[in-house]
């Protein structure tokens, strides 16, 4: 499989090409992230009241399923092997019971350090999805970018003063093969 | 046989083979400083605290710990086949009944603060390959993540991983 190199720098952000490992020189900046993250910034900003307002329904209703554990666990007919574990079985419960509604989650709490060193024991493709997670892990993958496997591909790099095509293959102890261009002249012709 | 007292944050002793605590870089550490291992030391009257570990994530850390007692420790980070780590069955019951929960968690960051890298590096592993194949909300939802991806934003992120699909 071949592409070209697409990879950016001097960029704080994460970069387009950041899955992809780049060989040779020859870098561009072709995307600009900071544009397209802005887009998204007005719309946040209204939903912010709608959140935290359901937020605190949550937390409040949480609340009363704590205080009155008895009437909620009411509605749900407790299986005869949930009797068993007696008031085990109805803590369990109400904690799993409370972690829906409050939709809280253990790994959230978890440290940015962390979680970026769970990050490279994945795969690149298994970090593109994690990515999609939440707006931490987004940030997480950004900031260890450097340090999480790459997706390897050949690399192609026009010389063109030159006039060579050079092809850089994956495996770095392979000679990278070149190709001479076609003539100016050459190519008018055939067109 | 010499016996160490670790003592949990809430208070729990829990006597510990010398022979096991060398898988602790951070008790190993201690240990050497404060000459727990000259006879004149009454190591057993000398309790480590470890405030910032919980008593039954600490029993946790000592079953593992007497487990693979002996096991060679990993100097270093070679960071470039950590995709190949493979989770042994053994640790992975271990690991399993605690997974998706705060206790595998609590259990990772106790064994970040002890230094334990064998462990360090396992929990991770195993907490990864629950990410594994997985798409974004197939992970959301097994992990209870809130989205908080407006649809703008989440298109956004799509069109910019487009190439991995």
């Amino acid at each position: 499989m071949i592409s070209v190199t697409v990879a950016a720098q001097g960029k704080k952000q994460r970069l387009v090409g950041g899955h992809l490992k780049a060989y040779g020189s020859g870098r561009l900046s072709i995307f600009d992230l900071d544009k397209t993250l802005e887009t998204g910034k007005p719309r946040a900003q209204i939903n912010i009241w709608a959140r935290a307002f359901t937020k605190l329904f949550d937390v409040f209703y949480a609340v009363l399923i704590s205080c009155f554990p008895f009437v909620f666990t009411f509605f749900n007919a407790p299986s005869p092997d949930n009797d068993k574990e007696g008031t085990a079985g109805l803590f369990k419960k109400m904690n799993k019971i409370s972690t829906s509604v409050v939709k809280y989650s253990a790994i959230q709490k978890l440290d940015e350090k962390m979680l970026g060193r769970i990050f490279t024991y994945l795969d690149p493709m298994d970090i593109v999805c994690c990515e999609v997670v939440c707006r931490k892990w987004r940030r997480v993958v950004g900031s260890v970018i450097k340090d999480l496997p790459k997706i390897q591909k050949d690399q192609i790099r026009f010389l063109f003063d030159e006039g060579e095509l050079v092809v850089y293959p994956v495996d770095e102890k392979r000679c990278p093969s070149r190709y001479p261009m076609p003539s100016l002249q050459h190519t008018r012709q055939e067109l | 046989m010499v016996l160490i007292t670790l003592v949990s944050s809430d208070e729990q002793n829990f006597p510990v083979e010398r022979e096991l605590l060398k898988q602790s870089g951070t008790i190993e550490t201690l240990i050497v400083n404060m000459n727990l291992d000259d006879e004149d030391t009454d190591a057993a009257a000398m309790p480590i605290p470890l405030p910032n570990v919980k008593g039954d994530v600490l029993e946790k850390v000592i079953q593992w710990m007497e487990h693979h007692k002996g096991d060679p420790v990993k100097e270093g980070d070679n960071e470039d086949n950590n995709a190949e780590i493979v989770v042994p069955q053994w640790d992975d019951d271990f690991f399993k009944p605690a997974m998706y929960g705060s206790k595998h968690l609590e259990l990772t960051v106790a064994a970040s603060y002890l230094d334990i890298k064998n462990l360090l590096t396992l929990s991770c592993k195993a907490i990864s390959n629950t990410f594994k194949g997985k798409t974004g909300p197939q992970i959301r939802e097994e992990w209870g993540v809130p989205n908080e991806f407006t649809p703008e934003e989440e298109e956004a992120i799509r069109k910019e991983n487009e190439w991995s699909e």
